[in-house]
């Protein structure tokens, strides 16, 4: 083997055993794989003939941003209903009241086997038509909790089985109530135990608000169509868009990859 | 202790793990029972700790019925301690934190109130040294004592033992039954499932012996060992002394 070809494998491959990527490595790599990212992104405008205009989108900077604000509102207030949705759904699953426990069943299965474009046209057309909720704000914000509380349920079920019948049985013989044996002994742990995936749901909540843009309600996604539509400038507007969903998902991405991490340490 | 069983019967699935088992001790201290694996002895005292609901029959500890209605039951567990065979500790607390649960939450005690309790029954038995150690880090030995000090840390008028040292190693099976015998000094009153046949014999006021689900023989240790009555207890004697 030549010396050239060693080198290359000493900075691009990992050896046997090697744990992690030296600090070398992560630089030299990372630097190569920007690279051949911005080159071929570069082929591929330059073959569609794309030419830039963002000059054309700097009038609409206030649309943008009130889209965007809405878009984390709409965020926050889905993720605090939908977690507790989906601890609701959870609990109703296994409940004893078997009524519950079957229409639970009945509603998660239902919402994830089924798009979320059509129960935004389901709850909208008929649920909200039906109670005269006109507010495409609420509207949306239960449509999308609901949605997302049917997955977290399932995240937060599972969470709750993996703490042990033999831990629940100690909860009753030292005394506590079934409430109490939740609040102190299953909750904590189903909770610390399902905060990564909990965290990647958040993730995909965010990104899941712009198919709201199709009720008309006014978010990030919905402001980007009509900068598009204004400016007939759809590349430029929808890469804002991007940026803007970035801004929300990133920082969660990275605080469920910490958990992650930390949990691998912990137990 | 006072404790009597009337036909106390319980089946899972059409099998039974309790037939008919009926007996009666008065001014008893230590109770220990004994038998094949598979004869009913869990059963038993997870009916006696309010675990489990018989089919059918009755039990009585102290002059008192339980009474197998949830609300009654957790009132009744609250007056009972329980170690299980597998040590069973809430894995997101520290030793104290599991000492302090029961005292808290089941036991409305204050909090300062509940770490002197804590603290007291971990230093008596040694212990204070793990205090803010998760289960994870602790031996089994260690885990077992601590989930002995659990047991006992809310004053518990009777405290139930099944087979503590049955998933120790041979090393640490010494320091769980010393405390065993400590607590046996202390006054308290306890039933232990052991296969600590020798154990038995020096801490056993009483021996039962359990096999089929029923209660066959029961009596003073010294008794029961040199005199079997049953073929069963004769054949199960004999086996254990070989091991
Ligand atoms: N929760 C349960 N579900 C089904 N069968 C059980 C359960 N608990 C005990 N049994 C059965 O009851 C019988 C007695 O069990 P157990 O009381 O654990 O015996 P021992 O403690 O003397 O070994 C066994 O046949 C066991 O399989
Ligand atoms: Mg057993």
């Amino acid at each position: 083997m030549s010396k050239l070809t060693l080198l290359f494998n000493r900075t691009l491959v990992l050896r046997e055993r090697q744990e992690g990527a030296t600090r070398a490595q992560l630089w030299i790599n990372a630097a190569l794989v920007l690279l051949i990212g911005i080159a071929l992104g570069g082929f591929a405008l330059k073959r569609a003939n794309l030419s830039w205009q963002w000059d054309l989108l700097t009038p609409y900077w206030r649309l943008y941003l009130d889209g965007w604000k809405t878009t984390l509102t709409l965020s926050a207030c889905s993720l605090l209903t939908s977690a507790v949705i989906g601890v609701t759904l959870a609990l109703s699953r296994r409940s004893r009241i078997l009524p519950l426990r079957y229409a639970a069943v009945c509603v998660v299965e239902f919402i994830r086997s089924t798009p979320l474009l059509v129960q935004i046209y389901i709850l909208f057309y008929i649920g909200a038509e039906a109670v005269h909720l006109e507010n495409r704000f609420i509207a949306g914000t239960i449509t999308l909790s609901l949605f997302s509380g049917a997955y977290i349920s399932e995240i937060v079920r599972s969470g709750i089985e993996g703490v042990g019948k033999s831990q629940i049985e100690s909860a009753k013989a030292i005394g506590l109530t079934r409430f109490q044996t939740y609040r102190h002994v299953i909750f904590p742990q189903a909770l610390r135990a399902s905060l990564p995936s909990l965290a990647g749901q958040f993730v995909s909540l965010v990104k899941d608000s712009s198919l709201l843009s199709i009720i008309g309600l006014n978010e990030l996604t919905q402001s980007a169509r009509n900068v598009a539509s204004f400016t007939f400038s759809n590349f430029e507007s929808y890469l804002v868009l991007a940026a803007g969903y970035c801004i929300c998902t990133v920082p969660l991405s990275l605080w469920a990859r910490g958990l992650e991490n930390r949990m691998r340490y912990e137990t | 202790m006072k404790l009597e069983l009337n036909k106390v019967c319980r089946s899972f699935d059409s099998r039974h793990a309790l037939l008919d088992a009926s007996a009666s001790f008065e001014k008893l201290q230590s109770l220990v029972l004994i038998g094949p694996s598979g004869g009913g002895k869990s059963t038993l005292l997870r009916i006696i700790a309010g675990l489990e609901t018989p089919d059918s029959g009755s039990v009585i500890v102290n002059e008192k019925r339980i009474a197998f209605d949830e609300a009654s039951l957790v009132l009744h567990r609250r007056d009972i301690g329980v170690v299980f065979q597998s040590f069973n500790l809430f894995p997101h607390l520290t030793a104290l934190e599991n000492l302090l649960l029961p005292l808290t939450v089941a036991h409305g005690h204050s909090k300062t109130h509940a770490r002197d309790l804590a603290l007291h029954i971990l230093s008596r038995f040694s212990l204070e040294g793990h205090a803010n150690q998760k289960p994870t880090s602790l031996s089994g030995g260690q885990k077992q004592r601590i989930a002995i000090a659990r047991a006992l840390v809310t004053q518990p008028k009777l405290i139930l033992l099944d087979e503590p040292t049955s998933a120790l190693d041979p090393e640490m099976t010494n320091e769980v039954l010393e405390m065993v015998d400590e607590l046996r000094n202390q006054g308290r009153e306890l039933i232990l499932v052991t296969h600590e046949m020798a154990f038995a014999s020096r801490a056993a006021d009483q021996v039962a012996f359990i096999a089929d689900g029923r209660i066959l023989e029961s009596g003073p240790p010294g008794e029961l060992f040199s005199t079997p009555r049953t073929p069963q207890l004769q054949t199960f004697l004999s086996k254990e002394i070989r091991r």
